[in-house]
């Protein structure tokens, strides 16, 4: 990926989909939130030398462009590898970024620019970046593609690939290939170097850190690691190591990759290439530290839990600021209030967990100017959040925190937020079908004006205190220029930063007179002053890593509030710069339409309007998934296993999967089409199930239960079928899901020889015969999960199944079922989890449930509850003990402590709804006692922890029952606690 | 069989205890004989190699030279340079004067000698069994295309001031490969990969991994 | 068999063992110390203690092998190929030993190959 992650983790549908592939969930039983196809694209594509791009934009330009990187980008990887493809590359353009989350292929989240995959050499890339930037991206993932190529030697080997070399190899080669450093990656590289927290190599090769870094150093210091290894061994020798990885992706292989390229061990190699960084930086060493000059405020991780402040605001008085900063006790990004006086967190002003919008939008670039404002009234504070297909802005208030405004935009990828000195328009940047524009949007109305409406890229507008003047960025070539404009004119231009490097984050003073900037004209990004009255450039700090955001404060004229990049994350900072003046410049007049530098790429090609064709039909199919496996042990000792095998479309829109599982010796089989093309997503299903319980003997012949063998007991359900699933999302959260299917049943016991020969006379009720049903749910989810499982929110599902009368012999029913959970997040990991299941099937054939066990019933035996109604109720109050812990067998956690309590009552048929249990205390060897009542559960203690991955369940059961459930106060506890072990995730 | 399970678990548990003497399987890096110490080279100069038949579309010696500079440079102390000179014919190759008139008295080693580069395209039928059914999936071709490279370089090092070749030895590596995009560059770049290693080995004796057993008895 | 003598064989066998176990197990230290060290890259250390063991019992092959190896590993051919003379002196049969001469010799016939083609070829007789 170009980009790591930093929003929420989402569930792919298809899980959901899939019906009963449960190896698909990350997490079972849930439902999983739903991403949503908005609209359908009508794809087109067009074959370049070593390309099928895929696309949808109506502009030819768009494709102009794509096709102008990726050629350019082909001809300086296949140059610096000496490597050709075999086959054209499938490139997939989605024009915006929030188009591209729709795409059925790349799992895509915030801040991912472009994603590149092993097994049809896919690349998914979408325009919302500057074109220089999209230049980058593209050389980026076509690097990934070749080095696919290269180690698993063509489309699909990946999938029998053994091993992986380590994660730095990968990104740091792709990084190395674009030939450029962004501002940012040379921003963490330079802070690390200078604080001396370079990444070290552990014995397998992979790169690991002891400090927190912004993102995974495989892509700055494995781009690093590759500018080492030319400087030292020559350019052959990426090739050479290379040749070296790929042969070394067995268990023959004998020795470690270094050690067979470079002859030196992963300790020997990271030693040289510290030298190598600290000789590449020794110039920065005698610079400031920001806090030769000034003191932190804020999040100061790991002194508070608080890390990163993602820009600022100032209150009007000074004495306050507001910053977006990610809460590491919570898991969560916050908009926080702190003391501009001492640094302290006052308060955090957005609510914790909640559904009102998925996630703050902050940006990592401070080029892209601030993600939040203050309003000069200072009663509101504006931020941008993601909500539903696109962003909104929210406009809450810094005294309550309530939500005081929600202005929905059609705009992608919004930032750079100005309020005008009026407080009644706020100005921002966004992009419009792929350009990047200033906006104006009315607070009052909601409506949004594009100012600028041109081609250049725009970024951080500043309005004067006088509200005449606007200054904003303008990318110009490889750099950011700073440019002054009348806000009536947006036209005219004076471009203010004329020397070399970029000048960004532009704020102006109190008075107006001054304007602020960061300038990376020393190589790092400075504060810089510029008076707009003599044109004095003054320079106030000469940084080793990076000075963002400045403002004005109240009080002396070089009293500045600042960002800056420290040790591994961006910090608030407040202090006196006196600085020295640089240079004066003469501030020129405004030119209309003044042209800045535009990146071109390498190559340029003719487009051929008459090649583009469009996409019909399904294409041809691709094997996309090695199978995966999955094992889980219930409480009586049973164990899955199965597998699955997945084939799509090369856009993964159309999906076939088969399915094969088995649990004892029974054996399950589906296949499964599913068409997720559009908003409405439909799946059809084939299948073949046997599912095994233990009828309760209770309910038909009591006397077989001293007789009869837990084996015996079992009995054994099979369902043939074919349905057709429809899903469609309402929103994130919620979606309608509706069947139709038909169904073959057969059951009876496992053995029913074994059971005649004990004298069962047969008459159980078991379910034989054919059924067409049709279905309709309604499901939700916004319940957040953590690493252990569910931490906050809620989940349900309701649903009506009724089987259509089509002949006499169809079977004929009608079951409601339901499922509700809540969980209450009282912080630092502990939680109350509560869960209501339950079902009724009225009709002349009933279907049966079988519930109880593991999590559900856990006085009961698995599956052994049967039941034609039933309901079941669980309370759990789930704390931490141990994050993680060093064994013997390795590393085991996180281990979490629950207290439980669970009630069921059920019935079956025409039977009371009470229960039966055997009594040896009462029974003699001539009367057999049975003890009943209206409902039972249990309750008890225990602990879970994580082993490789699978969730293992200690638990102490005691058994409760109640004689009369009017009387829930009134219960008995039944012999002695019992230990229990399951494994599963917990609900 | 249970008479002789416990002599047999007796003569297993025997085995056991003396398994601690099994001969250890090592892989050692060991050195070559180095034609030449790399520390005595004080100036490399690349002149280039002869070619009977050059290559029409690609300039195989450039190539060559090119590749050579970039290995040796990281690997030499003292300093690397492409030299080219103008073949009079093959016999240059043995001519002392005339190596001696290049180098002009100076304190260098050239490295030259003769590169043959040959590359064609070949066909064959597959012999696949079951013709594949045509279906949504990506249909094979029955023909299979091949692309072959050969390269074959004689390696000769010359005193510059006596004219006096200090090494020569030959080499040759071939290429089929399955992509028939690979162009003739990318092909003498991983000829020469190969090339590369044994002729670091055997001018400098490199080390390389080689097993041998130690003993514990 | 009888019983009685499968039970007698047995109890032989084990007091033998027992018997034979401390010096099975006890191979020579400096010869044991002496792998250990060069499987952590440590030879000259592994040399070391092989000249030791050599010294404690000047008959062990295992020390002359090993030395082999060592001295291959430096580039001391000419003294790796004594080692493995003396090693196979003192137990000829050993394989593992006749390996390591033979890949030893090959090794270096390899360099005189190249030493060998470093005439001209008019001068190759």
């Amino acid at each position: 990926m170009r980009r790591p992650r930093h929003g929420l983790p989402f569930f792919i549908l298809l899980a959901a989909l899939a019906g009963f592939a449960v190896g698909q969930m990350s997490y079972y039983p849930y439902y999983g939130k739903n991403k949503i196809n908005y609209e359908r694209f009508p794809w087109k594509t067009y074959a370049t030398d070593h390309f099928t791009v895929y696309f949808y934009a109506e502009d030819t330009r768009l494709l102009q462009y794509v096709v102008d990187t990726a050629e350019s980008a082909y001809k300086s990887v296949s140059t610096e590898l000496k490597h050709q493809l075999t086959e054209p590359v499938p490139l997939i353009f989605y024009t915006t970024f929030t188009d591209f989350e729709q795409s059925n292929i790349f799992p895509v989240s915030e801040g991912v620019l472009g994603v590149s995959e092993p097994i049809l050499f896919r690349i998914g890339i979408h325009g919302d970046m500057p074109i220089n930037e999209f230049q980058d991206t593209m050389t980026h993932e076509l690097a990934h593609i070749f080095q696919f190529d290269l180690l698993w030697g063509s489309q699909g080997g990946a999938l029998t690939a053994v091993s992986q070399p380590p994660g730095w190899t990968f990104e740091g080669l792709s990084e190395y290939a674009t030939g450029r450093w962004s501002s940012w990656s040379t921003l963490i590289l330079r802070d690390t170097v200078l604080n001396d927290r370079i990444p070290e190599f552990d014995e397998s090769g992979d790169l690991v850190t002891r400090y927190p870094l912004p993102r995974d150093p495989a892509y700055d210091f494995g781009h690093a690691i590759y500018e080492f290894i030319v400087d030292r061994y020559g350019p052959n020798a990426i090739r050479d190591f290379w040749q070296i990885l790929k042969s070394s992706g067995s268990f023959l292989a004998r020795r470690d990759p270094l050690i067979r390229a470079f002859h030196q061990t992963p300790r020997e190699f990271g030693q040289e290439f510290k030298k190598y960084l600290r000789a590449r930086f020794k110039d920065f060493f005698a610079r400031e530290n920001p806090e030769d000059y000034s003191v932190p405020l804020g999040p100061e991780f790991p002194i508070n839990p608080y890390y990163f402040a993602f820009s600022q605001a100032l209150s009007p008085s000074g004495e306050m600021v507001a910053t977006i900063t990610y809460n590491a006790l919570d898991n969560e990004m916050n908009v926080v209030l702190l003391s501009s006086k001492d640094g302290r967190i006052l308060k955090t002003i957005t609510k914790r967990y909640t559904s009102d919008y998925e996630y703050i939008k902050y940006e990592i670039d401070p080029s892209l100017g601030p993600s939040l404002a203050w309003s000069p009234d200072g009663d509101r504070i504006a931020f941008f959040a993601r909500d539903g297909r696109r962003h909104s802005l929210f406009i809450v208030s810094p005294l309550t925190g309530e939500t005081m405004k929600k202005i929905a935009l059609a705009l992608d990828q919004p930032t750079g937020l100005c309020f005008l000195p009026d407080g009644r328009t706020l100005l921002f940047t966004a992009f419009e079908k792929g350009i990047h524009d200033i906006f104006a949007l009315d607070l009052e109305t909601g409506a949004a004006r594009n100012l600028t409406n041109d081609e250049a890229f725009e970024k951080a507008p500043a309005i004067s205190p006088d509200g005449k003047i606007l200054v904003y960025s303008v990318r110009a070539g490889q750099d950011d220029k700073l440019v002054l404009s009348p806000l009536t004119d947006l036209k005219t231009r004076t471009v203010l930063s004329t020397g070399p490097g970029s000048a960004v984050c532009p704020s102006f003073s109190r008075d107006g007179r001054t304007l602020f900037y960061a300038g990376d004209a020393r190589g790092t990004y400075n504060i810089y002053s510029l008076s707009l009255e003599t044109g004095e450039v003054r320079r106030h700090t000469d940084v080793r890593t990076g000075n963002f955001f400045p403002t004005a404060l109240p009080g002396g004229p070089n009293d500045i509030l600042f960002s800056s990049f420290n040790k591994g994350s961006f910090q608030l900072f407040k202090g006196q710069a006196a600085g020295a003046v640089e240079t004066t410049i003469a501030i020129p007049a405004g030119e209309r339409d003044k042209p800045l530098e535009k990146f071109k790429p390498a190559l340029t090609f003719e487009l051929h309007k008459d090649k583009i064709e469009e996409r019909k039909g399904l294409g041809k199919l691709y094997v996309t998934a090695r199978p995966p496996v999955d094992a889980i042990i219930s409480t009586d000792g049973s164990i899955y296993g199965g597998s699955a095998i997945g084939f799509s479309d090369v856009l993964a829109n159309h999906q076939f999967s088969v399915l094969a599982y088995q649990v004892r010796e029974f054996r399950s089989y589906g296949f499964t089409y599913a068409n997720l093309s559009g908003r409405l997503q439909y799946a059809i299903n084939a299948f073949q199930y046997a599912i095994y319980y233990y009828p309760d003997l209770y309910y038909y012949e009591p006397s077989l239960w001293s007789r009869a063998t837990y084996n015996d007991a079992m009995a054994v359900r099979k369902i043939t079928g074919v349905t057709l699933a429809l899903f469609y999302p309402l929103d994130r959260y919620m979606r309608l899901e509706g069947g139709l299917g038909f169904y073959s049943y057969e059951e009876d016991f496992n053995d029913p020889y074994s059971m005649s020969s004990l004298g069962y006379q047969g008459g159980y009720g078991f379910i034989n015969g054919t059924m067409l049903m049709a279905s309709l749910s309604l499901t939700g989810e916004t319940t957040r999960f953590k690493p252990y499982g569910p931490a906050t929110g809620s989940t349900f599902r309701l649903s009506v199944s009724q089987s259509l009368p089509v002949a006499q012999n169809f079977l004929s029913n009608t079951t409601l079922e339901a499922d509700a959970r809540k969980y209450f997040y009282l912080g630092s990991d502990f939680l109350f989890a509560l869960r209501f299941q339950g079902a009724l099937c009225a009709g002349r054939d009933k279907l049966l449930s079988y519930y109880g066990g593991n999590n559900q019933v856990r006085s009961a035996y698995f599956y052994s509850i049967v039941a034609t109604e039933y309901w079941f109720a669980d309370a759990e109050f789930r704390f931490p003990l141990i994050g993680l812990a060093q064994t013997l067998i390795g590393t085991i956690g996180p281990i979490r402590g629950v207290v439980f309590f669970d009630i069921t009552r059920s019935k079956y048929g025409d039977f009371p709804a009470r229960f039966y249990r055997y009594d040896p205390a009462l029974s003699t060897a001539d009367s057999t006692v049975y003890v009943s009542g209206d409902a039972f559960g249990s309750f008890g203690a225990g602990f879970e922890m994580f082993l490789f991955g699978l969730p293992l369940h200690f638990e102490w059961v005691k058994r409760l029952e109640w004689t009369s459930i009017a009387k829930p106060f009134s219960f008995s506890r039944i012999g002695s606690y019992g230990l229990k072990f399951w494994i599963g995730f917990d609900f | 069989m249970r008479r002789n399970s416990a002599l047999l678990a007796v003569i297993a548990l025997g085995l056991a205890f003396c398994s601690g003497r099994a001969p250890v399987k090592v892989s050692v890096e060991i050195p070559g004989s180095a034609a030449i110490p790399r520390d005595t080279i004080q100036t490399l100069l690349l002149a280039g190699f002869y070619q009977e038949k050059p290559a029409q579309d690609f300039d195989v010696d450039a190539a060559l030279v090119r590749y050579l500079l970039d290995e040796f440079k990281p690997k030499i102390k003292g300093t690397v340079e492409a030299a080219p000179v103008s073949w009079p014919g093959p016999q240059a190759l043995s001519d002392k004067e005339f190596w001696k008139k290049i180098g002009a008295g100076r304190k260098a080693t050239f490295l030259t000698g003769k590169a043959e580069f040959v590359q064609e395209t070949r066909k064959a039928l597959l012999d696949s069994g079951a013709r594949d059914f045509d279906g949504p999936f990506k249909p094979r071709d029955p023909w299979t295309v091949r692309k072959f490279f050969s390269l074959q370089i004689e390696v000769v090092l010359i005193d510059a001031r006596t004219g006096e070749p200090v090494f020569r030895r030959n080499f040759q590596e071939t290429l089929n490969a399955e992509n028939i995009k690979q162009t003739a560059e990318f092909a003498v770049f991983d000829l020469m990969g190969r090339i590369k290693i044994k002729l670091l080995r055997s001018l400098f004796g490199s080390e390389r991994p080689l097993d041998r057993y130690l003993l514990i008895k | 068999m009888s019983n009685k003598s499968t039970g007698a064989l047995v109890a032989a066998a084990l007091a033998a063992l027992l018997v034979a176990a401390p010096s099975c197990s006890r191979a020579p230290d400096q010869i044991r110390f002496g792998v250990w060290a060069s499987q952590n890259n440590l030879w000259d250390e592994a040399i070391f203690r092989w000249r030791k063991a050599l010294q404690a019992d000047p008959g062990s092959a295992a020390a002359h092998n090993n030395l082999g190896v060592a001295y291959e590993k430096k580039g001391l051919f000419e003294d790796a190929l004594r080692e493995y003379e003396a090693a196979l002196k003192i137990e000829s049969g050993n394989t593992f030993v006749k390996s390591n001469y033979q890949n030893c010799k090959e090794n270096i016939q390899a360099a005189d190959k190249d030493d060998e083609k470093k005439k001209a070829p008019h001068e190759k007789k």
